[in-house]
């Protein structure tokens, strides 16, 4: 029996290899879509507890029925890429026509690449984005978050950074009330360290500052959180770039520099990330993380001078100065790709807006924190009756919202990420190599080490 | 009169299709969009896409970074070869003079630090290394050595190739164990019978006869080597000064973390014709030793 014609065998294996390759035989279509729904896709950020938050307001969402344009929106929710990272995950996304209509998890100076690519929405004239705005009386807020003038991120959530700070570490150096704040108390907290350090050492606390990261620059996003949270505490809110200009004061630089060179021998910098968890903090003090804030409750850590730890802001030069720092922040942008229609577009902004708006948005943001321990980035944290339980729950929030109106996010400038390694790499890094082993108040001067830096960035930064 | 096709060539064609195929989509296309990628400007985000010609690979050239890796791809062979050669070489022969009972255990465990994560070896290591740490606090309060194992080139530079090596050995260490597994015992027992010593035996023996698996490892060690990422990465982020970065992880840089992504594919380019001379030139060199020995 003649199965097959001999001379269309290979023609039939070269089409089936084809279809298998061009994924032909792969079943296609969104899940939970039909004909007359419009299915959208929400990416979260890589990690189980806001991908659940946002599976749950979703979930909410398609069970409400929500139409646009006569068909019912379906939000389907998937944690974005992490590997090689979340923004390497939205650049392949785009680059190959699955981004999603929106996503979370998106810092002002991605968005500022985002928005130079022309990949996200312009937001000021959209009624939903000024919805929310009202709704979280973020006005005084957006200015911060602007981009060339425009508004391209909701912003979701701020921490204000500061520093941790063992109570036990500062009882024993003489700060039983409160925490050191101006950089004369630091040269006291310094000199005392020294001057104890061996009953400290009886104590279990080898270090005055845990902060390895001042010797990793290469994790440039490190440098919100020591160098541009010093420097605006420093500077009163001073910015690092504005267009293609560095506006960093050398001066302050140089000060900045200095401050982190004070602590010499005291610093400690083995990359142990449980230090404030254990039973014996074995250090003093270190960058504040709010979002460790549930994890120190699961460890038992009580907030306060009568507990285990708290909360400051970052160090001035004055007593009077304001305490401007940085804000570790992130929100939501709108992409913009042949994959998302309009249709789509409109039909994320509707689960966003009905996500964040009216008597259900207080409550998003209640969840919200229940879920990170972060705080949403809300005028009104401290006024409105809805947070109330939240901000009572852990003292620790109410220094956070406190602080929230002098924190500052990230630059917005395409090449951010250069000129935060340049920064590191040329200058921070190296000064903080050359004292390591000092024990002086008095440290090496910093001027040739911020001189490198600046040449680096300007260059990196491609900065005049 | 021209003939037809053959059922014999018709067969062939069938069967090799499907890597043909497999090669057009998974080498040649991507090959050519990199070659296209690498003369742009371009994020693989933006609209607009700027065509540069070849100013990427000219920005290559001129940079620093670029420079690095490729200097230090020859400084990491200049070290890794000769130090994986050596340990590989080492743990052969103990293996392979082993009892045959516990033979197979032996050559497991040596076989481990490869199936290792270099993730977590990297970080027990950094630790290990830090500034604070307890092996640290001994050198400079005991001994008053200070050594700043990350912060100085040359240390940082030993730490890492020092971990490839104890990584790697087992691995090839199993391919020299079968070359020396395939000498026939009565060869050995002749030269003893001629008196050779152990070590007379051994360079004059086994050594020549199992040149040709050198030239194996040294090849495979060779791509191994211009494909070093994690340790750096995890390490010493390619510092300091340059001193560890690698082509992967300048490659990686600039493409998924700086959003530069025409220069990254400039940067692919250039790895791979580095790559392919390089080869080609040790393959030369041990052809050459190889047909000496023989």
């Amino acid at each position: 029996m003649k199965v097959c014609n001999r001379g269309r065998l290979p023609g039939i294996v070269l089409l089936l290899i084809t279809l298998v390759l061009s994924g032909g035989f792969a079943s296609g279509g969104a899940e939970g879509a039909s004909g007359s729904d419009l299915s959208v896709d929400f990416w979260t950020a890589p990690n189980q507890g806001q991908f659940d938050f946002w599976s749950a307001k979703a979930e909410a969402f398609n069970q409400a029925g929500v139409q646009v344009e006569g068909k019912s929106v379906y939000v389907n929710v998937q944690m974005m890429p992490e590997t090689p990272s979340s923004e390497a995950g939205i650049q392949n996304a785009l680059a190959t026509g699955v981004a999603p209509a929106a996503s979370e998890n998106i810092n002002r100076g991605f968005a500022a690449t985002l928005a130079a690519s022309g990949r996200v929405y312009e937001l000021s004239d959209i009624p939903e984005f000024q919805a929310v705005v009202q709704a979280r009386q973020m006005e005084s807020i957006l200015p911060g978050w602007a981009i060339d003038g425009g508004q391209y991120v909701i912003p979701l959530y701020a921490n204000a950074m500061g520093y941790h700070w063992n109570v036990q570490g500062l009882k024993a150096l003489g700060f039983d009330e409160d925490v050191p704040r101006t950089v004369a108390e630091i040269r006291t907290l310094i000199t005392r360290f020294y001057e104890r350090r061996q009953a400290l050492k009886e104590q279990g606390i080898s270090h005055l500052f845990i902060r390895p990261q001042l010797l990793r620059p290469e994790w440039w996003w490190d440098r919100w959180f020591d160098f541009q949270m010093q420097y605006l505490a420093f500077s009163e809110g001073g910015d690092w770039v504005s267009g293609d200009r560095i506006t960093l004061d050398p001066g302050i630089t140089e000060e900045v520099f200095e401050y982190f060179g004070m602590f010499g021998q005291s610093l400690q910098t083995a990359e142990d990330w449980t230090a404030f968890e254990m039973d014996t903090v074995p250090v003093v003090f270190q960058v504040s993380a709010p979002w460790d804030i549930p994890k120190y409750e699961a460890a038992g850590k009580v907030y306060g001078f009568g507990g285990d730890y708290v909360y400051g802001p970052p160090i001035v030069k004055q007593a009077l100065d304001q305490p401007y720092t940085f804000a570790d922040s992130k929100g939501i942008v709108f992409y913009k790709g042949g994959n998302i229609s309009d249709l789509d577009h409109q039909g994320i902004l509707a689960f966003i807006s009905w996500v964040l708006t009216g008597e259900r948005g207080a409550q998003t943001d209640i969840d919200w924190v229940k879920t990170t321990g972060m705080l949403p980035v809300r005028g009104d944290l401290l006024e409105n009756p809805a947070f109330e339980s939240i901000i009572a729950s852990n003292p620790a929030y109410a220094y956070q919202a406190e602080v929230m109106p002098y924190a500052v996010p990230a630059m917005a400038h395409e090449k951010m990420v250069d000129i935060q390694t340049a920064l590191g790499e040329k200058g921070l890094t190296p000064y903080i190599q050359s004292i390591m082993n000092s024990t002086s108040l008095n440290p090496a001067d910093a001027a040739p080490f911020v001189h490198d830096a600046f040449e680096a960035m300007k260059r990196e930064g491609e900065l005049r | 009169m021209r003939k037809g096709i053959s059922e014999r060539t018709k067969i062939g064609v069938i069967f090799s299709t499907p890597y043909f195929v497999f090669a057009i989509v998974f080498f040649l296309i991507p090959l050519v969009w990199a070659v296209w990628l690498s003369t742009m400007d371009w994020n693989l985000m933006a609209i607009e896409k700027t065509w540069v010609g070849l100013g990427n690979y000219l920005s290559a050239f001129t940079s620093e970074r670029v420079q690095a890796a490729f200097l230090n791809t020859f400084k990491y062979m200049a070290v890794l070869i000769p130090g994986v050669t050596i340990f590989a070489t080492g743990i052969a022969v103990l293996l392979h003079n082993l009892p045959q009972s516990i033979k197979g255990v032996y050559s497991v465990s040596f076989f481990i630090p490869y199936l290792t994560s270099g993730v977590a070896v990297s970080v027990v290591v950094r630790y290990f290394f830090s500034y604070s740490s307890v092996f640290n606090t001994f050198l400079r309060d005991q001994l008053n050595v200070d050594v700043r194992w990350f912060q100085d080139p040359t240390p940082a530079f030993f730490i890492i190739t020092g971990i490839i090596i104890w990584k790697i050995s087992g691995y090839y260490a199993l391919i020299i164990l079968a070359a020396l597994e395939s000498i026939p015992k009565e060869i050995h027992d002749a030269a003893a019978v001629d008196g050779a010593t152990g070590v007379q035996g051994f360079f004059r023996i086994t050594l020549p006869m199992i040149v040709s698996s050198y030239s194996t490892v040294i090849v495979l060690l060779a791509g191994l080597i211009f494909g070093i990422f994690s340790e750096p990465f995890l390490l010493t982020g390619g510092g300091p000064n340059l001193a560890t970065t690698s082509w992967y992880l300048e490659l990686y840089t600039t493409s998924f973390v700086k959003f530069d992504s025409g220069m990254g594919a400039a940067i692919a380019i250039l790895n791979a014709i580095q790559i392919f001379i390089t080869i080609r030139l040790i393959t030369y060199v041990l052809n050459k030793i190889d047909y000496n020995a023989r």
